[in-house]
């Protein structure tokens, strides 16, 4: 369809745009895909095509924070948070490949006070 | 031995016949007295002070993340919505906000202006594309971001409303009773909002947090789709997308929420 | 087993076996090949993990879940991977994640789907190859109105 974006080119990456050296904070991630298990049918009875994210990873420059080696039962556009700290600013940044071969990726800045 | 059988045919179709007269009769009933409710009565049926929207009846869970904007998934067609807005919108409107709380509306020939309805109009007419395809991505991130732009604003519905035959037509579909199971919108969701379905709870059915993402669907969706949803799951006919009694429905029920503030993206099972 | 290519072939086959084999039961152990010797039989204990999730789900398309350990019962030992199984799933292994030294806190919030009720396994492997479980058996409740759209 038109101006529709492949799946998993969009998303969200949530972090608070400061915060203090050492202090914990939440990293959300919201992928926008239907993860489609290959188990569904459409209305006619055809199977719909599995699509899965294959790969997901995130890090702060270069430094993991994690590595997901499968994740298939996800929901659709999945979200995952999770706990972190930093000792200087940087981007987070995360990857992700389907099953299809979409890849997408988005990366948020955060800045340490002082 | 066929003898026998011969009369417990006849009892059980005898019993068959006295059950569903009764249904009938109940039926019956209750149509009269919705139908008396239809022609004299154009006070909203849920008082202002009872008003409540849907998220009032769903899971914690559920709550939990439509009101957590980082993580409701709705928030990924108002970004979507958002940039096609820049793109396509922003030219001519010079805000979002309101653009969602005037619609649905009727139009000078008393047919339903529907918020979709209306961005294919501008899609048309003003940004010269050809329009989006009802339940297309990019019609629901637009009419996402326009109603989440909108967020805590009332829809405008003005009391004479209630004189069109749209209006007229929606409310004698809303109370109406059909399908297999024998009851009509009005008896869920004006008379029994608040009790349970299995484990699922009653809501009022008025549709604010719309466009909304439905879990069931796995995926966003407008209230086009989920009053067709409603349809199904009376075990009725269900409309087709385009049929004209949608849109009068949605007028009927943006009358009946009484100026609800607006809260989409909502999250619903 | 002397040569580059065989030990390297070894090493791939160990670095893919499922580490959180043992805290399946039997009968879902049977459904995943291939079998590590060095971990068969190892007992996975409660230990400081916790899975948070509700026992009776509204929907198997949407469940939501944390899986976290308590750092003080970690000592010197740090969380490799974090994994949940879904043994009745089509695909029992739900999610795995290997844990990155970012992370502040060895938790994580998402949200799964089940296919059917059932035992709902979270595990953790920790730096010394200790293994920890924590199973929460989920009910999944059906819908009150069929949506055919």
């Amino acid at each position: 369809m038109a101006n529709e974006p492949a799946p998993g080119r969009n998303a969200r990456l949530i972090v608070p745009p400061l915060v203090r050296a050492g202090e914990e904070f939440l990293v959300k991630l919201l992928i926008q895909h239907p993860m489609e298990t290959g188990f569904r049918r459409d209305v006619n009875g055809n199977v719909l095509e599995a699509n899965l994210l294959e790969s997901l990873s995130m890090d702060f420059d270069g430094q993991s924070v994690f590595t997901a080696r499968t994740t298939h039962a996800l929901t659709a556009n999945p979200f995952l948070t999770f706990v972190v700290a930093v000792k200087q600013s940087g981007s987070f940044n995360a990857r992700w490949k389907d099953a299809l071969g979409n890849a997408g990726s988005i990366s948020a800045s955060v800045r340490v006070a002082g | 031995m066929p003898v026998r059988s011969a009369l417990a045919f006849v009892w059980l179709a005898n019993l068959r016949a006295f059950y569903s007269s009764l249904a009938f009769c109940f039926a019956l009933t209750c149509g009269a007295a919705n139908s008396a409710d239809s022609t004299t009565d154009a006070q909203p049926p849920i008082s202002r002070d009872a008003l409540r929207s849907g998220t009032d009846y769903i899971s914690a869970t559920l709550r939990a993340q439509q009101k957590d904007d980082d993580l409701n998934p709705g928030m990924l067609w108002v970004d979507q919505g958002r940039a096609l807005f820049e793109r396509d919108c922003a030219i001519c409107h010079k805000t979002p906000r309101g653009l969602a709380a005037a619609h649905p509306k009727l139009a000078p020939d008393g047919a339903v202006i529907t918020l979709e309805r209306a961005i294919n109009v501008c899609q048309t007419t003003r940004v010269n594309r050809s329009p989006y395809a009802i339940e297309s991505q990019p019609l629901l991130a637009l009419a996402t971001f326009l109603s989440f732009s909108s967020r805590g604003m009332s829809q405008a519905t003005p009391a004479t409303v209630t004189q069109s035959t749209s209006w007229q037509r929606a409310q004698a579909e809303f109370t109406r009773i059909q399908g297999k199971l024998d009851f009509s919108c009005r008896s869920c969701h004006d008379k029994l909002y608040g009790k349970r379905i299995r484990t699922q709870t009653i809501s009022q059915g008025h549709g604010v947090g719309i466009p909304a993402y439905r879990v069931e669907w796995q995926t966003l969706g407008s209230l086009n789709r989920r009053l067709r949803a409603c349809y199904f799951g009376m075990e009725t006919s269900v409309p087709v997308p385009t049929d004209p009694i949608l849109a009068e429905l949605e007028l009927y029920l943006a009358w009946r929420a009484q100026g609800l503030p607006l809260e989409a993206p909502a999250v619903r099972r | 087993m002397t040569s580059p290519a065989s030990r390297r072939h070894v090493l791939q086959a160990i670095a893919t076996t499922p580490w959180w084999l043992p805290a399946l039961d039997g009968a879902a152990q049977t459904m995943l090949t291939p079998l590590d010797e060095r971990i068969k039989g190892v007992t996975a204990q409660r230990g400081g993990l916790s899975l948070d999730i509700p026992i009776l789900a509204e929907s198997g398309t949407s469940v939501p879940v944390v899986l976290f350990v308590d750092k003080a019962s970690l000592g010197s030992r740090t969380v490799l991977r974090l994994g949940i199984l879904a043994p009745q799933n089509p695909r029992p292994v739900a999610l795995e994640i290997e844990l990155g030294s970012m992370l502040a806190q060895p938790r994580l919030t998402t949200a799964i789907r089940l296919g059917a009720s059932q035992g709902v396994i979270g595990v953790a492997q920790l730096s010394d190859g200790t293994l920890w479980q924590h199973t929460i058996n989920v009910e999944l409740t059906g819908t009150a109105c069929f949506d055919g759209t």
